[in-house]
Formats: structure tokens, C-alpha cells, sequence
């Protein structure tokens, strides 16, 4: 590009430099007016040669450089904020298990495992449950039911282990 | 007792937003926390160096404080500079008064065909001025390398952190046209602008000590060129980033718009803890974003203080010799000192313009609303 403009600025230099040699030469009168009109003729065509020269496929690949780069940079932080946000629902969605879980009177722990959504662009849900505790049949029915209602994680992806929570 | 009840309620919903507004702020202090890591801000940190002034980059970092530091700084410096001007200055006066002396006498003993007093002044003058023009116009491009540098570190951090904040084809369209137009800048000034400056205290040199109105004129073009260049370049970027700003701005809404739907077609519960943990990312990268921006922009101008202050004072201690010699001595001498003292101006003029671009960003950057 500077290049392209030191060159352009030479050119128009020495083309005005010939210009002006040949003007102080042609004798005065008719030949000295068509000398200065080829002249100006000739400035111009050293003004306006470098944009012909422009090859717009060049500044294209250039752009398309700088792009890729902004937009690696701006993936930069995607991997390391689907990972927080995977921790932040998965202890969201374990806090609000539990506290119905409290409602119902059961003292227990949970884990929930959350998974990216199967398309790009879709967030993280909640996918398995694991409660751990010691839970009554009727107890489990009902918060497997609550998860399933609220939640829509399948009974099938609920996992319930009989354990002492201390 | 249903008054009563009522007060217990609202009670208890008090005390529920009290005690989850901490739990919030905690949630979101771990957040930033990774999120810090993850940008390696201590690479950007160690990127600014001396010139960040000390200043931490940290999520709380305060731009008030930040900008007292760097005053700090430079009234720690100006002494010295308006120190140094003024010696320039009285050297300068001091050529000038001896030239108008010598002038004097040569116009008694009678007129020579060649102004020798003119030659001798004008020489004598660059003589003194060419310390103070080599070490200006090397300060001046040592901020700029400086700053192509720290650029080449803040920008992508930057990007990734407005990116991860909501908006990600503005900041993408941000980066790509500050890395452009900076690069851009950087090769004009260093390949071609500054060559011109050279040309154009060469052009007033020649003309002070031979007196040809064509090296004045060609001077003129020069500084012409040189300044239309910066302004140019500084429109152009001006133009692109608002225009390229509000077409990416335009997408990253419609990609708002689909999660709001993506979380709204789920289930109710689900969809609220999943809003929830993306406020809570978004958050993050906001209060980083601003907090990269403004230790950004500090450190930009820290890396400027120092050759602004030498730029401008000298400058200005030109400009008032030339305007002082002026009343003494004959219009060319001190013209030759007013167009140094222009050199001075057109060199502070590049190192503004690099320095506008990357603030401009910056300042582009800090002031997208996503949340």
C-alpha cells in the first residue's frame, strides 16, 4: 500500500517535473498552449493511473485477514463461558430441587448434570438428576413428579441413591 | 391479623432480597474471577508495563483514579520540559538578535548577492533546533511503536470480552477496523508521513537561507499532505466503525432476540435458571469489558503524556520565539522557527491520531449497552 502510494507520489513528481522541462522549451504561442494541454493531459493520466492499477481481490484477501483474527479473539472467551454457565445452572437447578425437596419434607443431596443443547448456539440445560438420601416411596414419586413437571428431566434420567445425609 | 400477616410476608421477602443480593454479588465475583483468567488480563497488565502507571487492572478499577495518576505524572515531568523549551527558546532569540546585528552591518557595508546573514541564520538555527527535532520526532515514534504494541494485546482482549458481554459482531466489526486503520496509520506515518516532515523542515530551511518562494510553497503542500493524510484516516475510521457498528450491532440484536427465544420456548423454571446464569455471564464480561477498556485507554494515555508534553511545550515555546523574533529580525529566520515549531505540531498531530484511534475504540467498546 505505501508502496503503492511512494510510487504514485514519484510519478506525479517527475511527470509534473517533464511537464514543466517541456513547457519552458516549446516555443510560445499555439505549440506551447497544446504542449500545456498534453501536459495536463499527461498529470492526469499519472494521477489516475494507480487507481486502475488497484486490484480490489488484494484488499478483499486483506480484509477477510483482519476478520478472521477479530473473530477468533472474540471466540476466545466462548469455551470458558459455556463452561460457567454450565456450573451456574447446574447449581441453580440443584438449589431449587432441594429446596423442594425441603418442602416435602426430605433431607437429602443433589447433583444435577447439565448438557449442551444439540444444536450450536443453544444453551446448556439441566439433563440428570442424582438425589441422594434416605427417601420414602412416596416422597421419591412425588419429587420425581416435581422434577419431571418443573424441570421436564425425564424419570429416566433421575437417579435416586438411599444413603445418610449428614 | 391479616395486617399482620401481610407485615411478615413483606418481611420475609425483604429479608429473602437482602440475603440473595450478596449471593448474587458472590456468584458473579467467581464469575469475573474465571472470566479474568480466561482473558489473561495479567498478560494486558504486563503488555502496558511502566505506563499504565501502576495502575491495577482489576474489575473495580476506578477511571478518576486513573487519570490523577497520570496527571501525577506529568506535572512530575513538566519542570524539566519547560525547562529544556526554554533553553531552545533563548538560543534561538539569541541567533536571531546576533543575525539582525549582522544584518545591520551588512546592510552599512552594502548589499552581496547572496544573503549571507540569511544563510548563517538559518543554519545556525537548524543547527540548534536539529537535537530537539531528532529527540521529538524519536519520542514521538517510540509512543507510536509503543502504542502499536500494546494494541496488538488490547485489542483481541478487548474483543473477546465485549464478545462474551453480548455483542459479539460489534466487536468483531470494532477490532477489525481498529487493527486495520491502525496498521494503516502506523505504515503511513512511519514510511511516509515522517519522511515528509523531514522534507518539510528541509523545504524551510532551504527557503529561510535562500529566500525561493517555491520551497516555501512546497513546504506548505507538505504540511498540507501531512495533516490531510491524519485527517483522512481518522474520518475514514470514524465513518467505517459507525457504519460498520450499526450493521453488526443490527445481527447481535437478532441473535439476542433467538436466545430470548430459545430460553422462553422452555420450560418456565428451566428457562428462568437458564436467563439467570446468562445474566450472570453477561455481567461478567461487562464489568470486564469496561474495566479492559479503561485500563486501555489509561494506558494509551500514559504512554502519551511524556511526548505530549515535549511535543506541546516545545511547540509552543517555537510558535512564541517565532512570534517574538518576529518583531526583531527579518520575516524568513523567524519563519523557519514557526514551521519547526509546525514540525513539532504535525509530529503531536500523528502521535494524537494513533492515539485518538485506539481511544475511539475503546470508548466504542465501554459504551455498548448489552444487558
Amino acid at each position: 500500500m505505501i508502496e503503492l502510494i511512494r510510487s504514485w507520489l514519484v510519478g506525479i513528481t517527475c511527470a509534473a517535473a517533464i511537464v514543466a522541462l517541456c513547457e519552458s522549451l516549446a516555443p510560445a504561442g499555439t505549440v506551447r498552449k497544446i504542449g500545456r494541454l498534453t501536459g495536463g493531459l499527461v498529470l492526469l493520466l499519472a494521477i489516475v493511473q494507480p487507481v486502475m492499477k488497484l486490484n480490489m481481490d488484494d484488499f478483499a484477501g486483506i480484509l477477510t485477514s483482519y476478520r478472521v483474527d477479530a473473530e477468533v479473539a472474540a471466540m476466545d472467551m466462548g469455551v470458558e463461558n459455556a463452561r460457567l454457565m454450565k456450573g451456574i445452572i447446574e447449581e441453580e437447578t440443584a438449589a431449587y430441587i432441594l429446596d423442594k425437596a425441603e418442602a416435602l419434607g426430605i433431607d437429602c443431596r443433589v447433583d444435577v448434570t447439565a448438557a449442551m443443547g444439540e444444536e450450536e448456539g443453544d444453551y446448556p440445560i439441566p439433563h440428570k438428576v442424582t438425589v441422594v438420601g434416605d427417601l420414602t416411596q412416596d416422597q421419591r414419586r412425588e419429587l420425581t413428579r416435581r422434577i419431571e413437571a418443573d424441570l421436564a428431566i425425564p424419570a429416566e434420567r433421575q437417579a435416586y441413591e438411599r444413603e445418610e445425609v449428614e | 391479623m391479616k395486617r399482620q400477616r401481610t407485615r411478615r410476608i413483606l418481611c420475609a421477602f425483604l429479608l429473602c432480597l437482602l440475603l440473595a443480593a450478596p449471593a448474587w454479588a458472590a456468584g458473579t465475583q467467581g464469575v469475573v474471577e474465571a472470566q479474568s483468567e480466561s482473558l489473561d488480563l495479567g498478560g494486558l497488565q504486563n503488555a502496558a508495563g511502566e505506563y499504565a502507571g501502576g495502575i491495577d487492572l482489576t474489575p473495580d478499577l476506578s477511571l478518576d483514579q486513573g487519570i490523577q495518576q497520570i496527571l501525577d505524572t506529568g506535572s512530575g515531568q513538566i519542570n524539566g520540559v519547560i525547562r529544556k523549551a526554554v533553553r531552545s527558546a533563548v538560543l534561538l532569540l539569541t541567533i536571531v538578535l546576533l543575525c539582525g546585528l549582522a544584518d545591520g552591518l551588512c546592510d552599512g557595508l552594502g548589499k552581496s548577492s547572496v544573503d549571507v546573514v540569511a544563510v548563517a541564520g538559518a543554519l545556525a538555527i537548524t543547527a540548534v533546533a536539529v537535537s530537539d527535532v531528532h529527540s521529538l520526532i524519536g519520542m514521538g515514534r517510540d509512543a507510536l511503536d509503543n502504542m502499536e504494541m500494546f494494541s496488538k494485546v488490547l485489542l483481541p482482549t478487548v474483543t473477546a470480552a465485549a464478545a462474551a458481554s453480548g455483542s459479539p459482531g460489534g466487536a468483531v466489526a470494532r477490532q477489525l477496523a481498529t487493527m486495520l486503520f491502525s496498521d494503516v496509520l502506523m505504515t503511513l506515518i512511519s514510511r511516509l508521513l515522517i519522511p515528509l516532515v523531514y522534507a518539510y523542515i528541509a523545504a524551510c530551511t532551504a527557503h529561510a537561507a535562500l529566500g525561493n518562494e517555491g520551497l516555501k510553497r512546497l513546504g506548505g503542500v507538505l504540511k498540507w499532505v501531512v495533516t490531510s493524510v491524519l485527517t483522512t484516516v481518522l474520518l475514514i475510521f470514524v465513518g467505517y466503525l459507525t457504519v460498520s457498528g450499526v450493521i453488526a450491532g443490527t445481527t447481535d440484536a437478532v441473535t439476542v432476540k433467538a436466545a430470548k427465544f430459545t430460553v422462553s420456548s422452555v420450560v418456565p423454571v428451566v428457562g428462568g435458571i437458564l436467563s439467570d446464569a446468562a445474566e450472570t455471564v453477561l455481567a461478567g464480561a461487562s464489568i470486564l469489558r469496561n474495566a479492559v477498556g479503561v485500563f486501555g485507554m489509561l494506558a494509551v494515555l500514559g504512554m502519551c503524556v511524556a511526548p505530549f508534553l515535549q511535543l506541546g511545550i516545545h511547540y509552543l515555546a517555537y510558535k512564541l520565539t517565532a512570534a517574538l523574533t518576529a518583531t526583531v529580525s527579518g520575516g524568513r529566520v523567524a519563519g523557519l522557527i514557526d514551521c519547526i515549531g509546525g514540525a513539532f505540531g504535525l509530529v503531536l498531530g500523528m502521535t494524537g491520531a494513533s492515539a485518538l484511534l485506539l481511544l475511539i475504540s475503546m470508548v466504542s467498546a465501554i459504551s455498548v449497552v448489552t444487558i
